[in-house]
Protein backbone atom coordinates (compact mmCIF):
# COMPACT_ATOMS: atom_id res chain seq x y z
CA UNK A 1 0.00 0.00 0.00
CA UNK A 2 1.14 3.55 -0.97
CA UNK A 3 1.89 5.89 1.68
CA UNK A 4 0.39 9.05 2.89
CA UNK A 5 -0.33 12.58 1.07
CA UNK A 6 1.64 15.31 2.91
CA UNK A 7 0.84 18.74 2.83
CA UNK A 8 2.92 21.93 3.61
CA UNK A 9 0.56 24.49 5.03
CA UNK A 10 2.18 27.67 4.77
CA UNK A 11 2.25 30.26 7.61
CA UNK A 12 4.07 33.09 9.13
CA UNK A 13 4.38 33.22 12.99
CA UNK A 14 0.95 31.55 12.94
CA UNK A 15 -0.49 33.38 10.69
CA UNK A 16 -2.11 31.40 7.58
CA UNK A 17 -0.71 32.13 4.14
CA UNK A 18 -3.56 33.08 1.63
CA UNK A 19 -2.14 30.27 -0.20
CA UNK A 20 -3.04 27.62 1.98
CA UNK A 21 -6.77 27.13 0.98
CA UNK A 22 -5.14 26.31 -2.69
CA UNK A 23 -2.90 23.37 -1.01
CA UNK A 24 -5.47 21.79 1.27
CA UNK A 25 -8.12 21.97 -1.51
CA UNK A 26 -5.25 20.33 -4.35
CA UNK A 27 -4.49 17.67 -1.31
CA UNK A 28 -7.68 16.67 -0.65
CA UNK A 29 -8.75 16.41 -4.07
CA UNK A 30 -5.67 14.13 -4.77
CA UNK A 31 -6.07 12.07 -1.65
CA UNK A 32 -9.83 11.35 -2.78
CA UNK A 33 -8.56 10.42 -6.61
CA UNK A 34 -5.71 8.03 -5.11
CA UNK A 35 -7.81 6.83 -2.21
CA UNK A 36 -5.05 7.95 0.10
CA UNK A 37 -5.07 9.47 3.49
CA UNK A 38 -4.02 13.24 3.31
CA UNK A 39 -2.39 15.07 6.52
CA UNK A 40 -1.08 19.05 6.61
CA UNK A 41 1.94 19.58 7.82
CA UNK A 42 1.94 22.37 10.52
CA UNK A 43 5.61 23.76 10.99
CA UNK A 44 6.37 25.30 14.34
CA UNK A 45 4.68 25.48 17.88
CA UNK A 46 2.80 28.81 16.32
CA UNK A 47 0.98 26.90 14.35
CA UNK A 48 -1.16 24.98 16.50
CA UNK A 49 -4.03 26.56 15.97
CA UNK A 50 -4.10 26.05 12.45
CA UNK A 51 -5.56 22.91 12.78
CA UNK A 52 -9.46 23.88 12.27
CA UNK A 53 -8.81 26.03 9.80
CA UNK A 54 -7.26 22.88 7.94
CA UNK A 55 -10.32 21.21 8.39
CA UNK A 56 -12.37 23.33 6.58
CA UNK A 57 -11.32 22.25 2.98
CA UNK A 58 -12.10 18.66 4.14
CA UNK A 59 -8.25 17.55 5.13
CA UNK A 60 -8.54 15.08 8.69
CA UNK A 61 -5.25 14.91 9.68
CA UNK A 62 -2.74 17.22 10.28
CA UNK A 63 0.63 16.91 12.30
CA UNK A 64 2.04 19.81 14.01
CA UNK A 65 6.18 19.78 14.26
CA UNK A 66 7.49 21.12 17.10
CA UNK A 67 11.12 22.24 18.14
CA UNK A 68 12.50 24.72 19.63
CA UNK A 69 14.67 25.29 16.76
CA UNK A 70 11.21 25.93 14.95
CA UNK A 71 10.88 29.28 16.69
CA UNK A 72 10.39 31.60 13.64
CA UNK A 73 10.35 30.45 10.05
CA UNK A 74 13.83 29.22 8.16
CA UNK A 75 13.86 27.09 4.61
CA UNK A 76 16.70 24.23 6.34
CA UNK A 77 15.24 23.83 10.08
CA UNK A 78 11.55 24.13 8.46
CA UNK A 79 13.02 21.30 5.38
CA UNK A 80 14.39 19.16 7.77
CA UNK A 81 11.31 19.19 10.62
CA UNK A 82 9.48 18.00 7.22
CA UNK A 83 12.26 15.19 6.20
CA UNK A 84 12.56 14.33 9.84
CA UNK A 85 8.15 13.55 9.71
CA UNK A 86 8.80 11.70 6.29
CA UNK A 87 11.26 9.44 7.58
CA UNK A 88 8.37 8.23 10.35
CA UNK A 89 5.61 8.16 8.36
CA UNK A 90 7.08 7.43 4.61
CA UNK A 91 5.19 9.65 2.56
CA UNK A 92 3.98 8.80 -0.70
CA UNK A 93 3.38 12.42 -1.55
CA UNK A 94 4.89 16.11 -0.32
CA UNK A 95 2.95 18.87 -1.91
CA UNK A 96 3.51 23.03 -1.54
CA UNK A 97 1.91 25.46 -3.39
CA UNK A 98 4.78 26.87 -5.56
CA UNK A 99 5.10 30.31 -3.60
CA UNK A 100 8.34 31.88 -3.04
CA UNK A 101 8.23 29.83 0.45
CA UNK A 102 6.67 27.00 -0.59
CA UNK A 103 9.19 25.89 -3.36
CA UNK A 104 12.31 26.87 -0.83
CA UNK A 105 11.33 24.60 1.98
CA UNK A 106 10.47 21.80 -0.63
CA UNK A 107 13.32 22.13 -2.32
CA UNK A 108 15.19 21.48 1.12
CA UNK A 109 13.47 18.77 1.50
CA UNK A 110 14.00 17.46 -2.05
CA UNK A 111 18.29 17.90 -1.27
CA UNK A 112 17.94 16.17 2.03
CA UNK A 113 15.90 13.16 0.78
CA UNK A 114 17.62 13.34 -2.76
CA UNK A 115 14.14 13.17 -4.12
CA UNK A 116 12.66 14.29 -7.39
CA UNK A 117 10.76 17.45 -7.15
CA UNK A 118 8.27 18.95 -9.67
CA UNK A 119 8.05 22.76 -9.05
CA UNK A 120 5.03 24.57 -10.52
CA UNK A 121 2.79 21.87 -11.05
CA UNK A 122 -0.78 22.05 -12.78
CA UNK A 123 -1.33 18.69 -12.69
CA UNK A 124 -0.43 15.75 -10.96
CA UNK A 125 -1.73 12.24 -11.81
CA UNK A 126 -1.01 8.54 -11.32
CA UNK A 127 -0.76 6.27 -13.72
CA UNK A 128 2.23 3.17 -14.11
CA UNK A 129 4.70 6.70 -12.46
CA UNK A 130 3.68 9.73 -12.01
CA UNK A 131 2.38 12.22 -14.27
CA UNK A 132 2.97 15.74 -14.02
CA UNK A 133 2.16 18.38 -16.29
CA UNK A 134 4.18 22.19 -14.91
CA UNK A 135 5.16 25.02 -16.12
CA UNK A 136 8.30 26.56 -18.08
CA UNK A 137 8.99 29.90 -19.39
CA UNK A 138 7.04 31.42 -16.57
CA UNK A 139 4.03 30.22 -17.56
CA UNK A 140 4.13 30.20 -21.19
CA UNK A 141 4.27 26.60 -22.31
CA UNK A 142 3.24 23.46 -20.60
CA UNK A 143 5.78 20.51 -19.97
CA UNK A 144 4.57 17.18 -19.35
CA UNK A 145 7.39 14.98 -17.09
CA UNK A 146 6.98 11.26 -16.10
CA UNK A 147 8.93 11.26 -12.77
CA UNK A 148 9.78 7.62 -11.85
CA UNK A 149 10.36 7.76 -7.73
CA UNK A 150 8.31 5.75 -4.49
CA UNK A 151 8.42 9.59 -3.29
CA UNK A 152 6.56 12.78 -5.41
CA UNK A 153 8.22 16.23 -4.27
CA UNK A 154 5.54 18.93 -5.89
CA UNK A 155 3.94 22.10 -6.17
CA UNK A 156 1.35 23.28 -7.34
CA UNK A 157 1.75 26.44 -9.60
CA UNK A 158 0.64 29.05 -7.49
CA UNK A 159 -2.75 30.66 -8.66
CA UNK A 160 -3.53 27.47 -10.52
CA UNK A 161 -5.74 25.80 -7.94
CA UNK A 162 -9.15 27.45 -7.02
CA UNK A 163 -9.61 26.84 -3.22
CA UNK A 164 -12.60 25.13 -2.20
CA UNK A 165 -14.22 25.04 1.28
CA UNK A 166 -15.35 21.43 1.82
CA UNK A 167 -19.27 21.41 2.66
CA UNK A 168 -20.01 19.49 6.27
CA UNK A 169 -19.05 19.03 9.80
CA UNK A 170 -15.51 18.77 9.69
CA UNK A 171 -13.26 17.20 12.36
CA UNK A 172 -9.67 16.88 12.02
CA UNK A 173 -7.27 15.03 13.96
CA UNK A 174 -4.25 17.55 14.79
CA UNK A 175 -1.03 15.08 16.14
CA UNK A 176 2.05 17.14 17.34
CA UNK A 177 5.55 15.24 16.51
CA UNK A 178 8.47 16.60 18.90
CA UNK A 179 11.20 16.31 16.03
CA UNK A 180 14.90 16.12 16.70
CA UNK A 181 16.98 18.69 15.00
CA UNK A 182 20.63 19.62 15.05
CA UNK A 183 20.30 23.32 16.86
CA UNK A 184 23.19 24.66 13.98
CA UNK A 185 20.30 23.92 11.57
CA UNK A 186 18.92 27.48 13.04
CA UNK A 187 21.63 29.66 11.44
CA UNK A 188 19.25 32.00 9.44
CA UNK A 189 17.36 34.74 11.89
CA UNK A 190 15.18 36.98 11.02
CA UNK A 191 15.87 40.17 12.82
CA UNK A 192 12.50 42.15 11.88
CA UNK A 193 9.68 41.99 9.45
CA UNK A 194 9.51 45.29 7.58
CA UNK A 195 5.91 46.62 6.30
CA UNK A 196 5.91 48.50 3.24
CA UNK A 197 2.39 48.08 1.66
CA UNK A 198 -0.22 48.36 4.33
CA UNK A 199 -3.76 46.77 3.31
CA UNK A 200 -3.74 44.21 0.19
CA UNK A 201 -0.48 43.73 -1.49
CA UNK A 202 -0.53 43.48 -5.51
CA UNK A 203 -0.64 40.05 -5.27
CA UNK A 204 -3.90 39.69 -3.24
CA UNK A 205 -5.98 42.76 -4.01
CA UNK A 206 -9.03 41.63 -6.80
CA UNK A 207 -9.10 44.42 -8.71
CA UNK A 208 -5.63 45.54 -10.13
CA UNK A 209 -5.26 48.79 -12.14
CA UNK A 210 -2.12 48.68 -14.09
CA UNK A 211 0.20 51.40 -16.46
CA UNK A 212 2.61 50.99 -18.79
CA UNK A 213 4.76 53.31 -20.96
CA UNK A 214 1.47 54.57 -22.07
CA UNK A 215 0.97 56.23 -18.97
CA UNK A 216 4.08 58.92 -19.92
CA UNK A 217 4.86 59.82 -16.60
CA UNK A 218 5.38 59.37 -12.67
CA UNK A 219 2.64 62.15 -12.62
CA UNK A 220 0.10 60.27 -14.97
CA UNK A 221 -0.26 57.81 -12.62
CA UNK A 222 -2.31 59.96 -10.21
CA UNK A 223 -5.17 59.08 -12.36
CA UNK A 224 -4.40 55.00 -12.17
CA UNK A 225 -4.05 55.74 -8.55
CA UNK A 226 -7.47 57.31 -8.00
CA UNK A 227 -9.42 54.58 -9.64
CA UNK A 228 -7.50 52.43 -8.17
CA UNK A 229 -8.70 53.38 -4.86
CA UNK A 230 -12.11 53.92 -5.71
CA UNK A 231 -12.47 50.30 -6.89
CA UNK A 232 -10.48 49.33 -3.60
CA UNK A 233 -7.76 47.97 -5.48
CA UNK A 234 -3.57 48.31 -6.02
CA UNK A 235 -1.95 49.84 -8.69
CA UNK A 236 0.86 47.67 -10.70
CA UNK A 237 2.86 48.67 -13.32
CA UNK A 238 4.96 46.89 -16.51
CA UNK A 239 8.53 46.95 -16.76
CA UNK A 240 9.19 50.41 -19.15
CA UNK A 241 7.55 51.92 -16.25
CA UNK A 242 9.77 50.94 -13.58
CA UNK A 243 13.29 51.51 -16.02
CA UNK A 244 12.26 54.79 -16.70
CA UNK A 245 12.01 55.48 -12.93
CA UNK A 246 8.05 56.63 -12.81
CA UNK A 247 7.43 53.63 -9.99
CA UNK A 248 9.55 51.30 -7.62
CA UNK A 249 10.31 47.81 -8.61
CA UNK A 250 7.79 46.72 -6.35
CA UNK A 251 4.83 47.38 -8.33
CA UNK A 252 5.91 45.71 -11.08
CA UNK A 253 3.64 42.91 -12.65
CA UNK A 254 5.56 40.28 -14.72
CA UNK A 255 8.20 38.04 -14.77
CA UNK A 256 10.63 39.83 -13.06
CA UNK A 257 8.25 41.29 -10.49
CA UNK A 258 4.67 40.01 -8.92
CA UNK A 259 2.22 37.39 -10.71
CA UNK A 260 -0.96 38.22 -9.92
CA UNK A 261 -4.33 37.03 -9.93
CA UNK A 262 -7.45 39.41 -9.37
CA UNK A 263 -10.97 39.45 -10.48
CA UNK A 264 -10.09 41.92 -12.95
CA UNK A 265 -6.82 43.53 -13.99
CA UNK A 266 -7.40 46.92 -16.02
CA UNK A 267 -4.39 47.27 -18.30
CA UNK A 268 -4.00 50.82 -19.39
CA UNK A 269 -1.41 51.96 -21.75
CA UNK A 270 0.84 47.98 -21.79
CA UNK A 271 1.54 46.38 -24.76
CA UNK A 272 1.65 42.99 -23.04
CA UNK A 273 4.99 41.59 -24.08
CA UNK A 274 5.69 38.07 -23.00
CA UNK A 275 7.64 39.02 -19.49
CA UNK A 276 4.39 41.17 -18.71
CA UNK A 277 1.87 38.42 -20.05
CA UNK A 278 3.22 36.31 -17.47
CA UNK A 279 2.58 37.90 -14.66
CA UNK A 280 -0.72 39.29 -15.40
CA UNK A 281 -2.12 36.01 -17.22
CA UNK A 282 -3.93 34.18 -13.96
CA UNK A 283 -6.01 37.24 -13.85
CA UNK A 284 -9.67 36.01 -14.13
CA UNK A 285 -10.91 38.71 -16.33
CA UNK A 286 -8.88 41.65 -18.34
CA UNK A 287 -9.88 45.07 -19.27
CA UNK A 288 -7.28 46.66 -21.94
CA UNK A 289 -7.00 50.30 -22.56
CA UNK A 290 -4.92 51.04 -25.56
CA UNK A 291 -4.54 53.28 -28.54
CA UNK A 292 -2.96 50.48 -30.47
CA UNK A 293 -5.18 47.56 -31.54
CA UNK A 294 -2.84 45.39 -32.21
CA UNK A 295 -0.96 45.26 -29.33
CA UNK A 296 -0.61 42.05 -27.54
CA UNK A 297 -3.15 43.31 -24.61
CA UNK A 298 -6.11 43.71 -26.43
CA UNK A 299 -5.74 40.65 -28.63
CA UNK A 300 -5.59 39.10 -25.12
CA UNK A 301 -7.87 40.60 -23.09
CA UNK A 302 -11.62 39.66 -22.66
CA UNK A 303 -12.34 43.40 -23.02
CA UNK A 304 -10.63 45.86 -24.92
CA UNK A 305 -11.26 49.46 -25.54
CA UNK A 306 -9.23 51.49 -27.97
CA UNK A 307 -8.67 54.65 -26.26
CA UNK A 308 -6.77 57.35 -25.28
CA UNK A 309 -6.36 56.54 -21.53
CA UNK A 310 -5.73 59.94 -20.70
CA UNK A 311 -9.15 60.36 -21.73
CA UNK A 312 -11.04 57.32 -21.10
CA UNK A 313 -9.79 57.13 -17.00
CA UNK A 314 -10.50 60.49 -16.16
CA UNK A 315 -14.53 60.33 -17.31
CA UNK A 316 -14.47 56.50 -15.53
CA UNK A 317 -13.20 58.00 -12.55
CA UNK A 318 -15.96 60.82 -12.45
CA UNK A 319 -18.85 58.39 -13.28
CA UNK A 320 -17.79 55.91 -10.62
CA UNK A 321 -17.66 59.06 -8.30
CA UNK A 322 -20.86 60.37 -9.49
CA UNK A 323 -22.87 57.34 -9.18
CA UNK A 324 -21.77 56.71 -5.34
CA UNK A 325 -22.73 60.77 -4.64
CA UNK B 1 36.18 38.52 -0.33
CA UNK B 2 35.46 35.53 -2.97
CA UNK B 3 31.89 35.76 -4.28
CA UNK B 4 30.82 33.08 -6.76
CA UNK B 5 28.00 33.57 -9.18
CA UNK B 6 25.87 30.70 -10.82
CA UNK B 7 25.13 31.78 -14.33
CA UNK B 8 22.72 29.84 -16.25
CA UNK B 9 22.91 30.35 -20.34
CA UNK B 10 19.81 30.32 -22.04
CA UNK B 11 18.74 29.80 -25.61
CA UNK B 12 17.23 33.67 -26.67
CA UNK B 13 13.78 34.14 -24.61
CA UNK B 14 12.61 36.35 -27.69
CA UNK B 15 12.66 32.79 -29.97
CA UNK B 16 11.28 30.67 -26.48
CA UNK B 17 10.80 27.06 -26.20
CA UNK B 18 12.07 25.42 -29.57
CA UNK B 19 12.51 21.77 -28.44
CA UNK B 20 14.33 19.02 -30.40
CA UNK B 21 11.69 17.07 -31.05
CA UNK B 22 13.99 13.69 -31.20
CA UNK B 23 14.70 13.96 -27.35
CA UNK B 24 12.09 16.93 -25.84
CA UNK B 25 14.65 18.79 -24.93
CA UNK B 26 15.41 22.87 -25.23
CA UNK B 27 17.37 23.00 -28.15
CA UNK B 28 20.12 24.61 -27.28
CA UNK B 29 22.40 24.28 -30.33
CA UNK B 30 22.03 28.14 -30.68
CA UNK B 31 24.08 30.84 -29.46
CA UNK B 32 23.54 31.09 -25.59
CA UNK B 33 23.41 34.22 -24.03
CA UNK B 34 23.34 34.70 -20.29
CA UNK B 35 19.85 34.47 -18.64
CA UNK B 36 18.58 38.08 -17.43
CA UNK B 37 17.59 36.60 -14.18
CA UNK B 38 21.31 35.45 -13.20
CA UNK B 39 22.72 39.29 -14.72
CA UNK B 40 21.73 40.40 -11.16
CA UNK B 41 23.69 38.42 -9.40
CA UNK B 42 26.43 39.15 -11.51
CA UNK B 43 25.53 43.32 -11.27
CA UNK B 44 25.03 42.27 -7.11
CA UNK B 45 28.30 40.61 -6.66
CA UNK B 46 30.15 42.96 -8.85
CA UNK B 47 28.65 45.61 -5.94
CA UNK B 48 29.53 44.01 -3.19
CA UNK B 49 33.73 43.48 -3.81
CA UNK B 50 33.26 47.29 -4.51
CA UNK B 51 32.36 48.15 -2.17
CA UNK B 52 34.12 45.73 -0.17
CA UNK B 53 37.06 47.51 -1.42
CA UNK B 54 38.50 44.27 -3.01
CA UNK B 55 37.43 40.76 -3.53
CA UNK B 56 37.25 39.13 -6.23
CA UNK B 57 33.83 37.85 -8.18
CA UNK B 58 34.04 34.17 -10.13
CA UNK B 59 31.41 32.53 -12.54
CA UNK B 60 29.96 28.93 -12.46
CA UNK B 61 27.77 27.46 -15.14
CA UNK B 62 26.81 24.06 -16.46
CA UNK B 63 26.17 23.40 -19.99
CA UNK B 64 26.44 20.19 -22.22
CA UNK B 65 28.17 21.67 -25.06
CA UNK B 66 30.48 24.15 -23.78
CA UNK B 67 28.74 26.94 -24.75
CA UNK B 68 30.57 29.94 -22.72
CA UNK B 69 28.95 33.05 -25.19
CA UNK B 70 26.87 33.72 -21.81
CA UNK B 71 29.51 33.59 -19.99
CA UNK B 72 31.60 36.20 -22.19
CA UNK B 73 28.72 38.86 -21.19
CA UNK B 74 29.12 38.46 -17.37
CA UNK B 75 32.77 38.35 -17.56
CA UNK B 76 32.64 41.65 -19.69
CA UNK B 77 30.50 43.44 -17.27
CA UNK B 78 33.60 42.53 -14.89
CA UNK B 79 33.69 39.35 -13.20
CA UNK B 80 37.43 37.90 -13.04
CA UNK B 81 36.86 34.35 -14.14
CA UNK B 82 34.36 31.40 -14.53
CA UNK B 83 34.44 27.83 -14.11
CA UNK B 84 31.98 25.98 -16.78
CA UNK B 85 31.39 22.12 -15.84
CA UNK B 86 30.53 20.77 -19.41
CA UNK B 87 30.16 17.07 -20.29
CA UNK B 88 28.08 15.42 -22.74
CA UNK B 89 27.03 13.09 -20.70
CA UNK B 90 24.91 16.17 -18.87
CA UNK B 91 22.10 16.60 -21.27
CA UNK B 92 18.87 15.88 -19.73
CA UNK B 93 19.71 16.44 -15.65
CA UNK B 94 17.18 17.84 -13.32
CA UNK B 95 17.33 20.64 -10.78
CA UNK B 96 18.62 17.59 -8.40
CA UNK B 97 21.60 17.14 -10.51
CA UNK B 98 22.08 20.35 -11.52
CA UNK B 99 22.52 21.58 -7.59
CA UNK B 100 24.45 18.38 -7.25
CA UNK B 101 27.15 19.08 -10.21
CA UNK B 102 26.90 23.13 -9.35
CA UNK B 103 27.76 22.51 -5.33
CA UNK B 104 30.82 20.10 -6.35
CA UNK B 105 32.18 22.89 -8.52
CA UNK B 106 31.58 25.51 -6.09
CA UNK B 107 33.40 23.99 -2.89
CA UNK B 108 36.61 23.98 -5.00
CA UNK B 109 36.67 27.48 -5.51
CA UNK B 110 35.65 27.55 -1.40
CA UNK B 111 33.50 31.30 -1.45
CA UNK B 112 32.63 33.19 1.00
CA UNK B 113 29.27 33.77 -0.85
CA UNK B 114 27.51 32.25 -3.59
CA UNK B 115 24.91 34.36 -5.29
CA UNK B 116 22.13 32.99 -7.86
CA UNK B 117 19.07 34.25 -9.43
CA UNK B 118 15.68 33.29 -8.65
CA UNK B 119 14.82 31.51 -10.65
CA UNK B 120 15.95 30.49 -14.47
CA UNK B 121 13.39 32.24 -17.02
CA UNK B 122 13.30 28.96 -19.22
CA UNK B 123 13.04 25.86 -16.69
CA UNK B 124 11.53 27.96 -14.27
CA UNK B 125 11.82 25.21 -11.53
CA UNK B 126 13.39 28.13 -9.13
CA UNK B 127 14.64 25.08 -6.88
CA UNK B 128 18.20 25.19 -8.25
CA UNK B 129 19.40 27.39 -5.83
CA UNK B 130 18.03 26.28 -2.51
CA UNK B 131 19.38 22.56 -3.56
CA UNK B 132 23.07 23.61 -3.57
CA UNK B 133 22.65 25.38 -0.25
CA UNK B 134 21.43 21.74 0.88
CA UNK B 135 23.83 20.25 -1.25
CA UNK B 136 27.07 22.28 0.51
CA UNK B 137 25.25 22.19 3.85
CA UNK B 138 25.57 26.37 4.15
CA UNK B 139 22.94 28.60 5.06
CA UNK B 140 20.77 29.98 2.10
CA UNK B 141 18.42 33.43 2.19
CA UNK B 142 15.99 33.99 -0.89
CA UNK B 143 14.42 36.46 -2.80
CA UNK B 144 17.55 39.18 -1.60
CA UNK B 145 16.77 43.15 -2.46
CA UNK B 146 19.81 44.07 -1.08
CA UNK B 147 22.94 42.31 0.56
CA UNK B 148 25.44 43.96 3.62
CA UNK B 149 28.61 41.80 4.42
CA UNK B 150 29.60 42.64 7.97
CA UNK B 151 32.29 40.75 9.57
CA UNK B 152 31.56 36.90 9.36
CA UNK B 153 27.79 37.48 8.62
CA UNK B 154 25.71 37.92 5.52
CA UNK B 155 22.95 40.47 6.28
CA UNK B 156 19.86 40.72 3.71
CA UNK B 157 16.39 42.27 3.06
CA UNK B 158 14.58 39.30 2.08
CA UNK B 159 11.85 40.53 -0.42
CA UNK B 160 8.18 39.72 1.23
CA UNK B 161 4.66 40.34 -0.79
CA UNK B 162 4.17 43.32 1.99
CA UNK B 163 7.24 44.91 2.13
CA UNK B 164 10.57 42.97 3.57
CA UNK B 165 12.32 41.01 6.00
CA UNK B 166 15.49 41.37 8.20
CA UNK B 167 17.69 38.38 7.37
CA UNK B 168 21.19 37.18 8.60
CA UNK B 169 22.77 34.13 8.50
CA UNK B 170 26.89 33.32 8.72
CA UNK B 171 29.17 33.06 5.84
CA UNK B 172 29.83 30.78 3.67
CA UNK B 173 26.06 31.31 2.86
CA UNK B 174 24.13 30.99 -0.47
CA UNK B 175 21.63 34.42 -1.22
CA UNK B 176 19.51 34.39 -4.30
CA UNK B 177 18.72 37.69 -5.85
CA UNK B 178 15.55 38.95 -6.92
CA UNK B 179 15.19 40.06 -10.18
CA UNK B 180 15.20 44.11 -11.02
CA UNK B 181 16.60 44.95 -7.99
CA UNK B 182 19.95 46.30 -9.17
CA UNK B 183 20.40 48.12 -12.86
CA UNK B 184 22.59 45.37 -14.33
CA UNK B 185 25.69 47.43 -15.75
CA UNK B 186 26.13 47.16 -20.07
CA UNK B 187 29.72 45.81 -20.44
CA UNK B 188 31.74 49.22 -21.98
CA UNK B 189 33.67 48.13 -25.05
CA UNK B 190 37.08 47.94 -22.70
CA UNK B 191 35.23 44.96 -20.55
CA UNK B 192 34.58 43.31 -24.01
CA UNK B 193 37.74 43.23 -25.33
CA UNK B 194 39.11 42.19 -21.71
CA UNK B 195 36.36 39.36 -21.34
CA UNK B 196 37.32 37.09 -24.53
CA UNK B 197 41.04 36.83 -22.84
CA UNK B 198 39.49 36.01 -18.83
CA UNK B 199 39.88 32.28 -17.93
CA UNK B 200 37.23 30.08 -18.25
CA UNK B 201 38.35 26.75 -16.60
CA UNK B 202 36.72 24.09 -18.34
CA UNK B 203 35.83 21.01 -16.24
CA UNK B 204 34.23 17.46 -17.02
CA UNK B 205 32.25 15.28 -14.41
CA UNK B 206 35.33 13.15 -13.88
CA UNK B 207 37.54 16.07 -12.80
CA UNK B 208 34.47 16.60 -10.21
CA UNK B 209 34.45 13.11 -9.28
CA UNK B 210 30.97 12.79 -10.17
CA UNK B 211 29.75 9.45 -11.41
CA UNK B 212 28.68 10.57 -14.91
CA UNK B 213 25.40 7.79 -14.43
CA UNK B 214 24.00 10.06 -11.47
CA UNK B 215 23.03 12.91 -13.59
CA UNK B 216 22.16 13.70 -16.83
CA UNK B 217 19.61 11.99 -18.64
CA UNK B 218 19.87 8.49 -16.54
CA UNK B 219 20.52 9.91 -12.96
CA UNK B 220 17.60 12.28 -13.78
CA UNK B 221 14.18 10.68 -12.30
CA UNK B 222 12.45 13.06 -14.25
CA UNK B 223 12.09 12.88 -17.93
CA UNK B 224 10.29 15.32 -20.59
CA UNK B 225 7.60 13.82 -22.35
CA UNK B 226 6.26 16.50 -24.49
CA UNK B 227 5.96 20.65 -24.14
CA UNK B 228 3.47 22.24 -25.80
CA UNK B 229 1.94 25.86 -25.81
CA UNK B 230 -0.21 26.88 -22.51
CA UNK B 231 -3.49 27.49 -23.68
CA UNK B 232 -3.57 31.21 -25.35
CA UNK B 233 -6.18 33.52 -24.42
CA UNK B 234 -8.48 34.49 -27.47
CA UNK B 235 -9.57 38.60 -28.14
CA UNK B 236 -12.77 39.33 -26.49
CA UNK B 237 -14.83 42.15 -27.40
CA UNK B 238 -12.70 44.97 -28.53
CA UNK B 239 -14.81 48.54 -28.28
CA UNK B 240 -13.45 51.28 -30.44
CA UNK B 241 -14.29 55.00 -28.75
CA UNK B 242 -16.79 57.23 -29.84
CA UNK B 243 -16.82 59.34 -27.36
CA UNK B 244 -18.94 56.70 -24.95
CA UNK B 245 -16.09 54.27 -24.05
CA UNK B 246 -15.99 55.03 -20.14
CA UNK B 247 -19.98 54.08 -19.95
CA UNK B 248 -18.82 50.62 -21.73
CA UNK B 249 -16.06 50.68 -19.04
CA UNK B 250 -18.78 50.96 -16.53
CA UNK B 251 -20.91 48.53 -17.57
CA UNK B 252 -18.10 46.03 -18.09
CA UNK B 253 -17.08 47.05 -14.37
CA UNK B 254 -20.48 46.67 -13.20
CA UNK B 255 -21.18 43.15 -14.69
CA UNK B 256 -17.95 41.93 -12.80
CA UNK B 257 -19.67 43.49 -9.81
CA UNK B 258 -16.99 45.84 -8.97
CA UNK B 259 -18.46 48.93 -8.49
Amino acid sequence: MMGEILVFVEHDQGQLSPSAGEALTAARELGERLSQKTAAVLVGQAAEGLGTMCAEYGVQFAYCLTSPVLSDYGPETWGQAIVELANQCSPSVILSVGTDRGNEVLAQVAARLSAPFAANSTVVQRGDAWEITRVQWGGSLLEDIVVDSELLIASYNHHSIEPAFFPGDNEIEVRTVEVELDPTLGRTVIRDRVTLTEGVTLSTASVVVSGGRGVGSAEGFAQLEELADLLGGRVGCSRAVTNNGWRSHTDQVGQTGTRIAPEIYIACGISGAIQHWVGAMASKNILAINTDREANMVTKAGYAVIADLHEVIPAVIEEVKRRRS
Amino acid sequence: MKVVVCVKQIPDPALPGELDPSTNYLKRDDKLILDESDSYGVEMALQLVESAGGGDVSLVSMAPNGAVGGLRTALAMGAEGAVLVSDAALAGTDALGTAKVLAAAISRMSPDLVLAGVESSDGYTGTVPEMIAGALNIPSITFAKQIQIEGGNVKVQRQTEAGYDDVECPTPALVSVTAGVVEPRYPSFKGIMAAKKKPVEELDLSALGIDSSSVGKNGARQETVQVTDAEERQAGEIIEDDGDAHEKIIEFLGELKVI
